[in-house]
């Protein structure tokens, strides 16, 4: 007989031969605790291996079957219903790619409902742990728990972050019988896959928009959540399903002393980068920069320039009038303004008298300025990176970038913000760049994607 | 500990030098100006201080060693919190989206509206409208280090911050004394690390820490956990270790060796530290054994100068019960404790044993000792409520099990 147990988000195997027979390649020989131990993630792939060829006791689960009913149950969009149907075929497990705003917590709903198992939803950040937890009780009309953010409480459905997914995972991941990854392109990164590997749900469902990473770890997501069974790209739902939408790239001349001081700066740095034979595109370049700088006054001096010349193309003087400009140009339309530094966020904030959400902001107020945000009553948020990704804002119809990084995802998420479809909205994304700066290149880099116009290798 | 970017070290081959701090006059002098600018800064808003160490910093030839050492004492300071500007924010906000709806020509135009509707200058409002933000926060207390011991502290950090690229720690633990070797054993139980132990020449012990999974994936999963328990290592007297790291931006594994030499703090805090899990089991305990409460378990002194060192301890208003807990490479120390209660010598305490012993071909026969039964229980991670009730029913009663 054939017994597994569930151990500090391992499965201990008792009672295989010592070369592990028919879960060699599942299993090691773990001499500390005499016993063969595999990784919690391959408990799916063990039952199937011994079912129907082996006797074995199953001691390691301890997830459990549950009724979950939909409240008010609604059709589902076709390409919803086909993604629900490819994951299933898919052993229920894999990866539905739907573009922000498409409804892909209404799907990993549904997979709720078919799999009828405890369940555990894990997300990025607190923000859309709470959205998770009061849509999820909306819908199912009964209380979901929370672990994380100061709570600890475990029910049918829980939500937790990936953080706390990681330190919960060890004590608690043979309570699930499918976990759900909402913004899976996480997943890859570091110890945040701990929380697919210690965890020995058989059914795993990843939700993302966007699943390609900069460093090409997305394949793991194979091996942590299953294969991609869907995708449908943003530009399918367009108009339909998503809000139409228009891009513009609005380019912003400094003014003349911002301009020279920019260029002044820029050539300071420039030249102690050439003399010091430091290549910032190199590995390891920021951090031979840093310790060049560390080394030597000029290079002291050269830090301090670099910092000038990007802060001035972040935030110079006539972008943030052509800022100003454009909320009063969309006056009383519900805007987000991004940067890429709270520093830039706190700055319009100051000037102009704004709301700004940052990762400074305590639970209580950001949940009063997404509410007031979302009632109409302050109808401009600002804010760095903490509204990327997933927060639900659906009113959002004119999105400002007055800086970002190069990234294609960032931008993406961004543009996603303002595209939950409503009656008649044409949604509107600026993206604002210093002219004659390293900007424009940056901004090239963030637009390589199908939303934009620019097709590349990542939509396949 | 310290972060990525602010750790020295050097790969040769196969080893791994981190650069530790001397106590030359140069950085003792560096780690003695940061001490005396935070210092002097009680009282003051952290963004300015932090401004004006730059100074400091960037005068001082070793950029990377002065962010080090204040890296460490910053998080070692208290900081109060900023004053709340929620109530004037919100008043502003409100203010200003009122005249949102007709947008001045200008910014500037807007914030002096908007300071007019509040009776203040629109620098002034500008100043408030965000000053409790963290760089606002107000610093209120600084460790009472000198400089060497800010030295030894920047190195623990450092020591740290590559210990989260570790797999595997193997340590020779000199300290012949049972009871910082318990201590130590329990801390990385504590911590869900694994240990291979064996006994070294003069009481003292061989450890091989890693995470369970380790066996598993070369990874470093448990660099954080192995991190946090070299303060209870530095704890012992006499010690050596040998890590297995692989450090940022390398490709391969490295070797680290550190020890007792290195003068790296202790920290007894990390030592006896108990997990949120743990202390939520202690927690629903009176619920789960109506009438009895859990206590400090006080340690047991026996004759001859040994202690024995408890894990838990219940009272139920006549008197503690101690329980201690035998995990899978405590075999030498229950065959001990077994003695010990078959002599008498430890009426009230109740034994609990781990169910992987029972796996261990050399504890077999052990595990049919009657006293197991009498006086303990079997547990699997952590005890179960029913069979501690049960034990502490036996153990009050003087009955043995049916």
């Amino acid at each position: 007989m054939i017994s597994l147990r569930f151990q500090d988000g391992t499965l201990l195997l008792d009672g295989l031969p010592e070369d592990g027979g028919l879960l060699s390649d599942l299993c090691v020989w773990d001499g500390r605790v005499k016993l063969h131990r595999a990784v919690a993630m391959h408990y799916a792939a063990i039952l199937r291996r011994l079912h129907g060829k082996h006797e074995y006791r199953d001691e390691a689960r301890a997830y459990l079957e549950v009724d979950l009913i939909e409240r008010e149950p609604r059709p589902m969009r076709h390409y919803q219903r086909v993604a629900l149907e490819a994951w299933e075929s898919s052993q229920r497990r894999g990866v539905v790619v739907l573009p922000t705003g498409a409804g892909k917590s209404y799907v990993a709903l549904r997979a709720m409902l078919a799999c009828r198992r405890t369940a555990l939803v894990l997300a990025p950040t607190i923000d859309l742990v709470v959205q998770w937890a009061v849509d999820l009780e909306a819908r199912l009309g009964r209380p979901v728990g929370q672990y994380g953010g100061g709570e600890k409480r475990f029910e049918d459905v829980t939500v937790a972050t990936y953080d706390s997914g990681i330190l919960l995972m060890p004590w608690h991941g043979n309570r699930f019988g499918l976990i759900i990854f909402d913004e899976c392109h996480h997943l890859p990164s570091g110890v945040t896959s701990q929380s697919a590997t210690m965890c020995l749900a058989p059914y795993r469902l990843g939700l993302t928009a966007t699943p390609e990473r900069n460093d090409g770890q997305e394949s793991r997501l194979d091996e942590l959540v299953g294969p991609i069974v869907h995708r449908t790209r943003i530009d399918e739902l367009e108009g339909n399903f998503l809000a139409s939408y228009q891009a513009e790239v609005v380019e912003v001349a400094m003014d003349a002393d911002e301009a020279a001081s920019y260029a002044l700066h820029r050539t300071q740095y420039l030249t102690f980068l050439r003399s010091s034979g430091v290549q910032l595109s190199g590995p390891d370049g920021w951090q031979n920069f840093l310790a060049a700088a560390g080394r030597d006054p000029r290079g002291r001096a050269a830090l301090r320039a670099w910092r000038e010349q990007k802060r001035l193309a972040r935030a110079s003087r006539a972008k943030l009038r052509a800022v100003w400009e454009l909320l009063r140009e969309h006056a009383g339309e519900r805007s987000l303004i991004f940067t890429d530094d709270n520093d830039t966020a706190y700055e319009i904030g100051r000037q102009m008298v704004l709301p700004v959400l940052t990762h400074h902001t305590k639970p209580a107020e950001r949940r009063a300025m997404l509410n007031a945000f979302r009632g109409g009553s302050w109808p401009v948020l600002v804010t760095s990176k903490v509204l990327n990704e997933g927060v639900d804002v659906p009113e959002a119809s004119v999105g400002i970038i007055v800086s970002g990084s190069g990234s294609v995802r960032e931008h993406v998420q961004r543009l996603g913000r303002i595209l939950r479809p409503q009656e008649g909205k044409v949604a509107i994304l600026y993206e604002l760049v210093s002219a004659g700066t390293a900007e424009g290149y940056t901004s090239e880099r963030r637009r390589s994607h199908a939303a934009f116009g620019e097709l590349d290798w990542r939509d396949g | 500990m310290l972060t990525r970017n602010l750790l020295r070290f050097a790969v040769r081959g196969d080893r791994l030098d981190p650069r530790w701090l001397k106590p030359t006059s140069a950085v003792l002098g560096l780690a003695g100006e940061i001490l005396d600018h935070w210092r002097s800064g009680i009282g003051r808003m952290r963004g300015e201080l932090d401004e004006t160490e730059s100074a400091i910093l960037h005068g001082s030839r070793q950029l990377l060693v002065g962010r080090g050492l204040s890296k460490v004492l910053t998080d070692a300071c208290d900081f109060g919190d900023p004053a709340s500007a929620e109530m004037l924010r919100s008043r502003a906000l409100r203010a200003s989206f009122a005249a949102l709806a007709a947008p001045l020509v200008s910014a500037e135009a807007h914030r002096t509206a908007v300071a007019a509707v509040l009776g203040v200058e629109p620098a002034a409002l500008a100043d408030a409208m965000y000053a409790d933000l963290p760089d606002r926060a107000v610093l209120a207390q600084v460790p009472g280090w000198d400089a060497g011991q800010l030295i030894a502290r920047c190195n623990l950090a450092l020591a740290q911050g590559l210990l989260l690229g570790a797999r595997e720690v193997r340590v020779h633990l000199r300290d012949r004394e049972r009871g910082i070797q318990r201590r130590l054993l329990r801390a990385l139980a504590r911590r869900r690390l694994v240990a291979e132990v064996a006994s070294a020449d003069g009481g003292g012990l061989y450890l091989t820490v890693s995470g369970p999974a380790a066996v598993l994936d070369q990874r470093s999963a448990y660099g954080m956990q192995l991190a946090l328990w070299l303060p209870a290592l530095a704890c012992a007297r006499s010690w050596s270790a040998t890590a297995a790291v692989i450090p940022p931006r390398a490709q391969h594994e490295t070797t680290m060796e550190l020890d007792a030499a290195l003068g790296l703090p202790g920290d007894l805090a990390l030592l006896d530290w108990v997990p949120t899990e743990l202390r939520q089991w202690l927690e629903q305990l009176p619920a789960k054994l109506p009438g009895w409460l859990p206590v400090e378990a006080e340690p047991i002194l026996l004759t001859g100068g040994a202690v024995v060192l408890p894990d838990l301890a219940m009272d139920d208003g006549q008197g503690a019960v101690a329980i201690e807990l035998f995990h899978r490479w405590h075999l030498a120390q229950l065959h001990v404790r077994l003695q010990q209660m078959r002599d008498g010598l430890l009426p009230g305490l109740i034994i609990g044993v781990d169910r992987g012993l029972q796996r261990l071909a050399e504890a077999r026969p052990l595990m049919d000792d009657p006293l197991i039964g009498e006086r303990g229980f079997l547990f699997s991670d952590l005890p179960s409520p029913r069979a501690l009730a049960e034990a502490l029913k036996r153990a009050r009663s003087g009955t043995t099990p049916a």
